[in-house]
């Protein structure tokens, strides 16, 4: 399987990393290679030692984008969730990657001032014109939103679709209902 | 912490293995004296499918929403399909390790064809319908393994109803020695955090020789050459786990546990000749020689009840709204429930005397009832029938079994065999739970055990 980056991209970083963590869950649980690349695991490490957060933050995700990049052509996944309020800055790490999935993780107003965001943050937040997925997590819920994801990755081809076919084939389940028969199953 | 193993040994009894052949064997006598032992309560019922799954997921069989092999699809009378590792919907232990970055090798576990992804590797079980489909993940694994086992990995033996025992013993024999020797070499060349292997060379064997050993079965054999048979094959199973238990480090935990015991099948009730000398069952047309039951035999506008064979009873009511034909008025269906099991629980043997059979309504039993369930399951003389599901038999009593040679039925404790060395254990009772299984597993690597698993964990935090 060929490596990609989900970037995952909204105002309010604890719903980006609440979302980030249950897809990282759900390709392990598919058995794939995945990193996950937030604030959290690369901030002590790849943070300049700059006081202005704005210079750290791009800086930093400069870094994510170019950790990503490696990790995408060396066919692991790649997910990021780190903030990335411009949108031009996550146009350019959309070019320099290319199999690159953004993730818009809406957030109303109300639950951003409980989260302690700030009017000015809010108003720095550039929105993706068109990101290939849209969630908010208050409304749809966590489940809801990870499995939109998920179809979305599978439709454009990058992680194999879960089979939801249930059946055996004819051939195959006469061979397997012979084989209950002969064990006494059946 | 170290790694965990875990060795699964389908139908393996507590009878035998705690008591009988003790002291014959040696490697699993030493986990138990080194740690813990007890009897596993199964599932109801207690067969393979859901048994594993449930041991593996901590759910039971409402909540994974199949009740055997085979299940109702729908109310309509030939609707339905065999319950593959695709309906399984709950999550399993290597699930949750491989969440966790836990890597797994899975081995031969019942319900994993077809074969899903996770972090690790899986060889699926003998419900694959044969080697020529994937049946290992990743794909690759299956031509590794048949170069490991000297050429043709087996998933299972053949044909396991034969009158040709020598060439049972034999298949037998090899299918373990193969499986055992390429479960090592997949577990040894790499680094897996958990393995389960699962052998099916018990239950094969108890069902094909039981009657040789046992001196309380209607057709033991006191001077059979097969009278050690089962016996000498637990003694080389002891050998083959002992070999992998020397391969471990100090730090390794194992476990060894089975899906249900055995005991003696004193024979078979042929639950639809019953049905229809109590008049629930109507056929259209009754064959003279023995038969398979199939619905399209049977009188729907005339019958209320028809079942199915196995090593329990399935019994399947014909309900007005509800099945196409119905007969029972749906307002009486608790009331005619009633009626029915006290019937049923009535059964006499050959001699006229009560068998002692039980009967369990699914939503009293399970948590939850999901897809459709049989109305009524039992246990025909608490397990020591199997139930015959032929008609045109001539009898409700048959003492050679419908479909072939057949020995020994379920019983519905297994074991539990289990050393933590670093570890220390709760209070582990004479009997436990398939559903703490799962639950110990994660708890052994830190992972915080799911509220809605059934089971609870089975060791203190300091072993890990």
């Amino acid at each position: 399987m060929r490596g990609f980056t989900l970037w995952v991209t909204g105002p309010s970083c604890q719903n980006n990393s609440i979302l980030s963590r249950a897809i990282e869950e759900e390709l392990l649980e598919r058995g794939m290679k995945v990193e996950l690349l937030n604030i959290d695991a690369v901030q002590s490490c790849l943070l300049g030692d700059s006081d202005d957060p704005l210079v750290s933050i791009n800086e930093g995700m400069k870094s994510v984008g170019f950790i990503a990049h490696l990790l995408t052509r060396n066919d692991v996944v790649a997910i990021c969730s780190y903030p990335s309020p411009r949108s031009s800055s996550r146009d350019e790490m959309r070019k320099l990657i290319g199999r690159f999935v953004e993730v818009y993780c809406e957030c109303a107003l109300d639950n951003l001032k409980k989260q302690g965001i700030s009017m000015e943050e809010w108003n720095a937040y550039e929105k993706p014109d068109k990101p290939e997925v849209i969630c908010d997590l208050e409304k749809e819920g966590h489940e809801e939103c990870a499995h939109k994801i998920l179809k979305t990755l599978e439709i454009l081809g990058f992680i194999p679709p879960s089979d939801d076919d249930e059946a055996y084939s004819e051939d195959e389940e006469d061979k397997i209902r012979q084989r209950l028969q002969d064990l006494g199953y059946i | 912490m170290g790694r965990l193993l875990v060795i699964g040994l389908d139908c393996a009894t507590p009878q035998l293995v705690f008591d009988r052949w003790k002291n014959l064997l040696p490697n699993l006598t030493g986990i138990g004296d080194r740690g813990r032992r007890a009897r596993l309560f199964s599932t109801v019922p207690p067969i393979t499918v859901p048994a594993w799954t449930a041991m593996m997921t901590s759910k039971d069989p409402g909540i994974l929403g199949f009740y055997g092999f085979r299940n109702r699809k729908s109310y309509e009378y030939e609707d339905l399909y065999y319950a593959n590792a695709k309906y399984v919907k709950e999550k399993t232990v290597w699930n949750y390790l491989s969440r966790n970055r836990k890597k797994s090798l899975v081995f031969g576990v019942p319900q994993t064809y077809p074969p899903k992804p996770l972090n690790g590797v899986l060889i699926s079980s003998f419900l694959a319908p044969s080697k020529e489909v994937e049946f290992t993940y990743p794909k690759e694994i299956a031509a590794r393994l048949d170069e490991i086992a000297d050429g043709d990995y087996m998933i299972d033996v053949r044909d396991f109803r034969t009158e040709d025992k020598d060439w049972l013993l034999e298949s037998i024999y090899v299918m373990t020695e193969k499986r055992f020797k390429a479960f090592k070499t997949l577990y040894f060349e790499d680094e897996y955090d958990f393995a389960i292997l699962v052998e099916m060379g018990i239950d094969r064997i108890h069902h094909g020789f039981w009657r040789y050993f046992d001196e309380n079965h209607r057709l033991y054999e006191p001077n059979s050459p097969y009278v050690n048979a089962i016996r000498d094959y637990y003694i080389r199973l002891d050998q083959l786990i002992g070999e992998l238990l020397q391969m471990l480090g100090e730090d390794d935990a194992v476990m060894v546990v089975s899906d249900h015991g055995a005991k003696t099948m004193i024979g078979a009730i042929c639950i639809n000749e019953w049905l229809i000398e109590k008049g629930y069952l109507v056929l259209k047309e009754k064959p003279t020689q023995p038969t398979r039951l199939k619905t399209e035999m049977i009188d729907f506008e005339k019958t209320t009840v028809w079942g199915e064979g196995g090593y329990y009873a399935r019994l399947f009511f014909n309900v007005q709204g509800r099945e196409p034909l119905g007969q029972i008025p749906a307002e009486e269906y608790e009331s005619f429930r009633d009626t029915f099991i006290r019937d049923l629980e009535a059964i006499q043997d050959e001699n006229g005397k009560c068998i002692g059979t039980r009967a369990f309504k699914p939503e009293e039993i399970y948590h939850q009832v999901n897809n459709i369930a049989p109305d009524v399951i039992a246990y025909l003389g608490n397990l020591d029938w199997r139930s015959a599901g032929s008609v045109g038999t001539g009898t409700i009593h048959m003492f050679e079994n419908d479909t072939g040679p057949d020995d020994a039925n379920h019983a519905e404790e297994g074991i539990l065999i289990m050393d933590f060395p670093s570890g220390s254990y709760r209070q582990i009772q004479d009997v436990q739970s398939i559903y703490d299984i799962a639950p110990t597993i994660l708890d052994y690597f830190g992972i915080p055990v799911p509220r809605d698993m059934l089971g609870v964990s089975m060791i203190r935090e300091e072993v890990r």
